[in-house]
């Protein structure tokens, strides 16, 4: 790293550390995000500050230079947080039908219970009450 | 008149149609339920009008999203026997409801399919949409290891245990078509077919219009029938839904 590139990377890695407690302090990232996070601003200050630590893992991967293997660092570790994002997206997707779906269910129940629910098809020992699981 | 049945519909937007469904379907089979799946015009009123029971849906699932929250209900809070899915836009013959569920009441089977295919060629769809209700039918009795002539049929019966299995996340939430086949397939139900005739849509809409949305369709199916084509603890899944009950 050339001397006038290293406060650049300094500076940028202490906002994005500044940024990241600033978040977590105010509670804008889940404790599990909080940590990740934290992790990634702290390894990017000791990348700007010890650049041997680059230049072993630059030898460790095999690298033809520092950049190429800040670059392979970089995109593994996005692609593996987006991989991470769409299971959790899922899940999200899934909670929100079974709570649309229940939701659906208590509103016919308040609906029944005013009276609106309809002129009154289903039946086969319809419980009104909120019923059993499943 | 059937009684011992709940018709589970899913409506989308159907207000102009699903009257006129409706008035057919409940002079032979009254008890409906009507799964409004978020829609924007009066769907839920014109349903309630015309005296079928209404469960309505904050936000839009899709199709399978719908069809789960109807199995919901009708485990939760009712005991009918069997169950029967019929679309609100009036392509489906209420007339055909007594064939499809015999095999039910006989103890025959446990998943009954109307298929548009048995009783010879069905061009209600059109030759695009023909040719991909083919192509699914033949990876289905691949999969399966028997004939499965129509694998994308909306309208069916099933008894209360597969109900049941429906109610996991293994259920696909947009259109449960050739995978449920085959995961009910390797779960030891016995499916079977019957023939029905199909009329064209009423409301002029289609879940598989468009160019895009029929590519991603074949393609998120091949994954789904792969998928469960593929997975070993489908027998366990079922024990656990029986065991849930």
């Amino acid at each position: 790293m050339l001397p006038e590139q290293r406060p650049f990377a300094i500076l940028t890695s202490l906002a994005l550390l500044t940024v990241i407690v600033y978040m977590i302090r105010k509670r804008r990232l889940r404790e599990e995000y909080a940590l990740l996070w934290l992790g990634v601003g702290l390894a990017l200050i000791a990348l700007a500050l010890w650049y041997q630590l680059l230049e072993g893992l630059t030898r460790l991967t095999g690298a033809v230079d520092p950049t190429s293997a800040l670059f392979i660092f970089s995109l593994l570790f996005l692609l593996i947080l987006s991989i991470h994002f769409s299971a959790v997206n899922s899940r999200l997707k899934d909670q929100v039908k079974d709570l649309t779906q229940e939701i659906g269910l208590l509103r016919s129940e308040v609906e029944a219970l005013q009276g609106k629910g309809g002129t009154d098809p289903p039946s086969e020992n319809e419980r009104p009450g909120p019923g059993q699981t499943k | 008149m059937i009684e011992d049945a709940l018709i589970i519909m899913p409506a989308f937007n159907e207000a102009g149609v699903i009257g006129e469904t409706l008035a057919e379907l409940m002079a032979m089979a009254p008890r409906v339920l009507v799964v409004d799946d978020g829609s924007h015009d009066r769907t839920a009123e014109a349903a309630r009008a015309a005296g079928a029971r209404v469960l309505r849906l904050a936000t839009n699932l899709n199709y399978g999203g719908a069809l789960q929250a109807g199995f919901r209900y009708a485990l939760k809070k009712t005991a009918f026997p069997h169950l029967v899915t019929f679309d609100a836009d009036g392509q489906h013959d209420p007339s055909h409801l007594e064939a499809l569920l015999a095999p039910l009441r006989e103890g025959r089977a446990d998943y009954v399919i109307g298929s548009r295919y048995l009783a010879g060629p069905d061009r209600s769809g059109g030759l695009a949409r023909g040719l991909g209700n083919r192509l699914f039918a033949r990876a289905a009795s691949l999969a399966v290891g028997r004939k499965i002539t129509d694998a994308t049929s909306g309208f069916l019966a099933m008894n209360r245990e597969v109900a049941r299995v429906f109610l996991s996340n293994l259920f696909p939430q947009d259109y449960p078509d050739a995978d449920v086949i085959i995961m009910l397939e390797r779960m030891g139900f016995r499916i079977v077919e019957v023939p029905v005739k199909v009329r064209p849509s009423q409301s002029g809409q289609s879940m598989h219009g468009g160019i895009l949305k029929p590519l991603y369709y074949i393609a998120k199916m091949s994954v789904s029938m792969l998928h469960l084509a593929t997975r070993s603890d489908l027998a366990q899944k079922r024990k656990e839904a029986r065991i849930a009950a």
